[in-house]
């Protein structure tokens, strides 16, 4: 607190006598007069990243060799790793998304260790982009296996999973297991699906990685407040993840927040959570008039399904619901999820009165692709109905031969 | 009726781009870099046809020429000719008593505002006009530019420029030369500006050699005092620089009016803005001249790479 006062203080008289460019100019030349990672260095870096965007520019010039002739001229090469690897710092805090382009350029064997892994966070801290990311795959391949983690985290930044196995192997080695940590510490939730299974698959640094859930966790339940409606939505799955019923009431206060993806993503975590108000939403929007909410209901219980078991029964029993869009979407899910003991269920809602379920029912069971279905479909294929008759052909075709 | 004029059109339009019989397209070819080859092409050319007129109009009336002893290395390297008329006699003597059946190849050329650098390597044959003798040629030689109003002029030559580095006869000490690169170096000490821009020619050129002694490395890292002024003034106020200078080499011309030497030195920064010392060695190539009454450097070659 002291130190953001005083960071505060120095910005303000900074201000009052000088341009923003002034301002830059005097906190590069403070990085190039402090050792990387030492107190003034940091504190330079920090500052320039609170002057955020309208500093990106001349950021982004002092990552350019090229830069380095004329009036700026610096001929010591170590002086320039100290200003490029600060800026790279300072554009990851930054985050300007024009930075990539520049970023990407210095993470090759041409740079320093120290200028490569900066460029390699600060990438994956800005987040996805074509160029970022076929640039980063590109450094999964080097011979430095810090640099490989360091592309592998910024990859999984990235929500891309192909850097996952070298995160995992990291954890055997006590020089990458840190940086691997901290790495899934700061992806915030796209890093939750590679935390979760690694902690629950009796590698190493177990005690570690719960840690880092709990972290992480933590940070998941403030961004269920951020402004940005994809922050909650991709929070509130993340939460569903972890499976920790802790941020329950948090989740339930998203069940109204304006944004669909929000609730149903809200929604969803709850039912994974087993969480009455959670499955009561999805359910409620499965018999909902309006085609979008059904339709994002199917998703999001169908994943629920899929990841937890937890709607099981009460799809099951749905098939049997009052109202024919519940019968029909219920039948979606159990298609979609693949669940084996609803067989039997679906083979009777084959029989419903209402067309629509009756299809929904007969995909469900090509979709399962149990043999069991077989003469139930072959009656079907000379329903009245048309539809039915061509999707029972078409779930025989999922069947395969007799 | 329509597609015909296009197609008219067009084909005009390519005769009118492509470039002209014998001359070749160059990848990353500006402006500039086809201004600089077409004084190149001038040169040659007037050696080929025996006109010195031609051959002179590529050159500026400060231009040195240096003898580099098929050595890469500087610490071999001698005056040759001392201005334009020293090289035009030359030049009028040359194609006298020789005709020359030579092509030129421009491997390298860069480029920075209003100064330039380039390669050649010159190849055939030259025919002695009495005997009929012919020696073959392979030449290669390093340029530098000045533009001025427009026009591409050579500033200086180092003919016979080697590949390797091979060794180097000792040379003697020249007080004048001496005298102002250990001015130069307390005037970075010292840290005023002033004192520095007052020992460096107005339209000197700084390089940045990148540790060799190749030129395809090299940049331009100044174009004249103006924009290293900009740069001193940037950079002093935040640093103080410490030098320890030893001179390797020095030579002067005939006349005494153009020198080279070659330094080596410490240099070290000390930050005002916090406690990083930055410190390297570095070799150090310069050219000068007193043409004007005092000694000014012409050129600096920062960071090139030789072996002790």
């Amino acid at each position: 607190m002291i130190a953001k006062r005083l960071t505060c203080l120095l910005l303000f008289s900074l201000s009052a006598c000088s341009t923003t460019e002034e301002q830059v100019v005097d906190l590069l030349e403070q990085i190039a007069a402090h050792p990387i990672d030492s107190p003034g260095w940091q504190q330079a870096v920090d500052n320039l990243a609170t002057i955020g965007r309208p500093a990106a520019r001349q950021l982004i010039a002092r990552l350019n060799p090229g830069l380095y002739v004329g009036e700026d001229y610096r001929e010591f090469r170590d002086e320039q790793e100290q200003l490029r690897t600060g800026c790279a710092q300072a554009l990851g805090r930054i985050k300007p998304r024009g930075a990539t382009a520049a970023l990407k350029d210095r993470i090759t064997a041409a740079y320093t260790e120290n200028e490569r892994t900066a460029c390699l966070w600060a990438i994956g801290q800005i987040g996805y982009s074509q160029v970022g990311i076929d640039a980063l795959k590109v450094q999964l391949k080097d011979s430095n296996p810090v640099i490989r983690i360091h592309a592998a985290i910024a990859i999984v930044k990235m929500d891309d999973n192909v850097g996952d196995d070298e995160i995992e192997a990291a954890f055997t080695d006590a020089r990458l297991a840190p940086i691997a940590l901290q790495g899934l510490e700061e992806s915030s939730y796209f890093g939750v699906p590679l935390l979760m299974r690694l902690s629950t698959d009796g590698g190493p640094q177990q005690q570690a990685l719960r840690q880092i859930i709990d972290k992480v966790k933590d940070q998941l339940v403030t961004q269920l407040t951020a402004e940005e409606p994809v922050h909650r939505q991709r929070a509130a799955n993340a939460l569903g993840q972890i499976g920790d019923p802790g941020p329950t009431q948090a989740l339930v206060n998203l069940l109204t927040d304006p944004s669909n993806q929000v609730r149903f993503s809200a929604a969803a975590a709850l039912a994974t959570l087993d969480q009455a108000q959670g499955i009561d939403f999805l359910f409620q929007a499965l018999r909902n008039t309006d085609s979008i909410l059904r339709a994002n209901a199917v998703k999001f219980l169908a994943e629920v399904q899929s990841q937890s078991g937890s709607v099981e029964s009460q799809l099951i029993s749905a098939l049997s619901a009052e109202a024919p869009l519940a019968r029909a979407g219920a039948a979606q899910v159990l298609g979609q999820a693949r669940v084996q003991t609803a067989i039997a269920s679906l083979i009777e809602a084959t029989t419903d009165k209402t067309a629509e379920v009756r299809v929904n029912a007969i995909i469900a069971l090509g979709q399962i692709g149990t043999g069991q279905s077989r003469a139930r479909l072959e009656s079907l294929r000379t329903d009245d109905d048309a539809t039915v008759a061509y999707y029972a052909e078409w779930a025989l075709g999922q069947l395969g031969p007799s | 009726m329509a597609a015909m004029k296009k197609t008219i059109c067009l084909s005009l339009f390519c005769l009118l781009v492509s470039p002209p019989v014998g001359q070749q397209a160059h990848a990353g070819e500006t402006p500039e870099t086809i201004l600089i080859r077409q004084a190149l092409s001038n040169d040659v050319s007037g050696y080929r046809r025996g006109d010195s007129e031609l051959t002179l109009k590529t050159y500026d009336e400060r231009f040195v020429a240096y003898q580099g002893h098929a050595n890469g290395d500087p610490r071999a390297w001698t005056i040759l000719h001392e201005n334009r008329d020293a090289l035009a006699k030359q030049i009028n003597a040359d194609l006298e008593t020789h005709r020359y059946e030579i092509t030129r190849t421009i491997p390298i050329i860069s480029v920075r505002t209003t100064h330039a650098f380039a390669t050649t390597i010159d190849s055939g044959q030259v025919i002695d006009r009495a005997s009929g003798a012919t020696t073959p040629v392979q030449i290669q030689r390093l340029w530098t530019f000045l533009k001025i109003e427009d026009q591409w002029l050579a500033t200086a030559m180092v003919s016979d420029l080697g590949d390797s580095l091979l060794p180097a006869a000792d040379s003697g000490t020249h007080d004048g030369i001496s005298d102002l690169l250990q001015r130069e170096s307390q005037a970075w000490e010292g840290g005023n500006a002033s004192d520095i821009l007052g020992l460096f020619d107005e339209h000197f050129t700084g390089y940045n050699g990148g540790m060799t002694f190749k030129p395809g490395t090299w940049t331009i890292a100044f174009s004249g005092i103006e924009e290293m002024g900009k740069w001193l003034d940037k950079r002093l106020p935040y640093t103080q620089y410490d030098l320890d200078r030893k001179i390797l080499h020095s030579a002067v011309g005939p006349s005494g009016n153009e020198g080279l030497a070659v330094t080596h030195e410490t240099v070290a920064i000390q930050h005002t803005a916090g406690p990083a010392k930055h410190q390297k060695e570095r070799y150090v190539l310069w050219t000068m001249s007193r043409r004007s009454g005092s000694w000014k450097i012409t050129n600096m070659l920062y960071d090139i790479g030789l072996i002790d």
